[in-house]
């Protein structure tokens, strides 16, 4: 080990600071993938949806809403929601693999353009879903396993498992696309490169852990700000003077408003932070212990 | 040159093997604490019972009301009594734990720069130290109290304030209504505020002790000492903050598996669980009390030792590196 921890968390910063681009691949990212969500969800409502008619013949007491349910639409819905969720994956890994090829050139040469998110991306990304897709598959199987033990002994087996999974396998993505190895391989040399440099894995791991959190709370903190403030510019309408006025839309409506401001404000920050702040800076600190690491 | 947290913690780990008896003044601490409250609630109960159980007397008896200007003077002289014994209970505590404290950043130092404690170094440091680790204490309880204090008056003038814009109006609903959002939103803000401040001040006087004991300083130049500490390794001190915690954490989702077994026993009575729980629960606070407490103390009393007067005579620790390693990187430097 070259670089100690500190180092790379001073110099990641630095790196970060340098080339705030990064932040793209995770801004395109979220938002591609929002869109997706936004037309799944059309989709599914107004052409595919299969309560439809149920809804209407439910109504009338005649029917029980379940054997109205168009049965073949539903194996289309399910059909459809686990295409979507591959598609998104895929842009998912698409912007990962290029934001690690993104830090690796910023690292190494101290500049990185959108060129190289793009190269990276394209040459990565198939390996980078079909290790997800296999960690998800391998963890999904064990979780279910453990459910049911944690159902009988109240343990918290569940979270230990993930935590472990999560940080053994921590390095896997950045073993991808920084040592451009296959699916196999890239396992292999993320678990080798664990079992070499497991204190300085677990030690970054629960840094950016700890960290993430504590930024956590700043959306918190904004939130209950313009809440409080929302609430002293909520205006009294004079026509209450009784309870059951407080009922009156001319209250409510603007207590809704400060309500769904305050959410839609926090969710805003929290989104900004981890695509513009702690997505890229944790990307940088992962590739540079990966490249500083032993071998 | 400075130690990286590798370093710290692996060391800092090797330092407090040895010496599981670290974990002595803290058990001490906690049980003359607890000895201290069981005292000050006998003494409380003693003083207070007879003059209590007359007034409760005076209420179920007298037919007409109850709170004469008597009544009130004595429910005064009892609430003044508890305040009173309440400052000296917090006073007591603070000294007894200042003392055990400051006894085992002591120890610790000594394990960390000889490899080896005792019991000795606890009442030594600890006899040398708690009376300026006590005053430390004491400030900042006092600055706590401050904070809270002058917030709590500053947002009370704010929404004294705000409420005059419904001075005018005569709707005794409309007045309610605004008396509410006032004081939901200046509240929040208080509590929000007071928090973010607490756990800010929380971090950044983690030195205090430590710049007490380890420095030698004074009530407030430690403070200072501290403060500045904080400030030139801000990175270092967050970072051995997240590994307590994710130590913590870790201990505690294991904790949870090893207790899962027990959850058995509810077949045969949920009685015999609880009670199972409970020594468990206390063993696993003991546990903590031994373990994690000395050993994180270990910890920051080696980074403030490090960062500041530096490691003095450290023992080489028994697993001595190979030595084809180190000859070639270091001669060079010898002899150039």
């Amino acid at each position: 080990m070259e670089e100690n921890l500190e180092d790379i968390l001073r110099n990641g910063f630095l790196t970060w600071r340098k080339n705030l681009n990064i932040a793209v691949p995770f801004l395109l990212s979220s938002i591609i993938n929002l869109l997706l969500i936004v037309i799944f969800i059309t989709i599914i409502y107004f052409f595919l949806n299969p309560f439809q008619s149920s809804f209407a013949t439910a109504s009338y007491g005649r029917y029980s809403p379940l054997s109205s349910i168009n049965w073949l639409l539903l194996l289309l819905d399910i059909l459809l929601v686990i295409s979507f969720l591959i598609i998104m994956s895929i842009i998912s890994s698409f912007f990962y693999a290029g934001a690690i090829g993104m830090s690796k050139k910023a690292i190494e040469t101290g500049k990185t353009t959108l060129d190289d998110m793009i190269e990276y991306g394209k040459k990565k990304f198939i390996t980078i879903f079909l290790i997800n897709l296999l960690i998800f598959i391998f963890v999904l199987i064990i979780c279910l396993i453990l459910a049911i033990i944690q159902m009988i002994f109240r343990g918290e087996f569940i979270t230990i498992f993930v935590t472990i999974v999560d940080i053994v396998f921590a390095v896997v993505p950045f073993a991808v696309v920084i040592g451009d190895l296959g699916v196999i391989e890239g396992l292999k040399k993320g678990f080798r490169f664990f079992i070499d440099n497991k204190f300085p894995v677990v030690l970054l791991w629960i840094f950016v852990r700890y960290i993430t959190q504590f930024i956590g709370y700043i959306p918190i903190f904004i939130a209950a700000i313009i809440f409080s403030i929302g609430i002293l510019f909520v205006p009294i309408p004079s026509d209450i003077s009784s309870i059951p006025s407080f009922t009156s839309p001319n209250l409510l409506i603007p207590l809704l408003l400060v309500f769904l401001l305050t959410i839609a404000v926090s969710i805003l920050v929290s989104w900004i932070i981890s695509v513009f702040v702690i997505s890229p800076l944790t990307t940088i600190w992962w590739s540079k212990l990966y490249l500083d690491g032993k071998k | 040159m400075t130690e990286s947290i590798e370093d710290l913690i692996k060391k800092g780990y090797r330092n407090w093997r040895p010496n599981l008896i670290l974990g002595v003044p803290f058990l001490l601490d906690t049980i003359a604490t607890i000895i201290i409250i069981i005292l000050i609630l006998i003494m409380l109960y003693l003083c207070l019972h007879g003059p209590v159980s007359s007034m409760l007397e005076s209420i179920y008896y007298s037919s007409s009301s109850a709170f004469t200007p008597q009544f009130i003077q004595k429910a005064l002289n009892i609430l003044l009594v508890v305040v009173v014994v309440a400052i000296i209970a917090k006073i007591l505590i603070t000294l007894v734990s200042s003392f055990f404290v400051a006894g085992a950043i002591g120890m610790a130092q000594k394990a960390i720069e000889t490899g080896k404690t005792s019991l000795g170094d606890m009442i030594e440091y600890g006899r040398g130290n708690f009376i300026s680790l006590f005053f430390a204490n004491i400030t900042i309880s006092i600055i706590y109290l401050s904070i809270t204090i002058v917030l709590a008056i500053v947002f009370l003038m704010a929404s004294g304030a705000l409420i005059f814009f419904y001075i005018n109006i005569t709707n005794v609903v409309v007045v309610g209504l605004a008396l509410l959002k006032i004081g939901l939103a200046t509240w929040i803000l208080y509590v929000i505020i007071l928090n973010v401040v607490f756990i800010l001040l929380g971090i950044i006087l983690i030195p205090v002790p430590y710049a007490v004991v380890i420095s030698h300083l004074g009530a407030i130049d430690a403070l200072r000492e501290g403060y500045r500490f904080f400030m030139n390794n801000k990175l270092l001190i967050f970072f051995l903050w997240a590994v307590i915690s994710a130590v913590d954490w870790g201990l505690g989702l294991v904790f949870s598996v090893v207790i899962s077994p027990f959850y058995l026993l509810n077949f045969i009575s949920p009685l015999i669980h609880l009670i199972f729980l409970a020594i468990l629960f206390l063993l696993y606070g003991l546990f903590l009390l031994l373990t994690i407490t000395p050993l994180s103390t270990v910890w920051w009393t080696r980074l403030y030792l490090d960062r500041t007067i530096g490691i003095k005579n450290e023992p080489s620790p028994p697993e001595v590196q190979p030595p084809s390693q180190e000859p070639p990187s270091s001669q060079p430097e010898i002899y150039i």
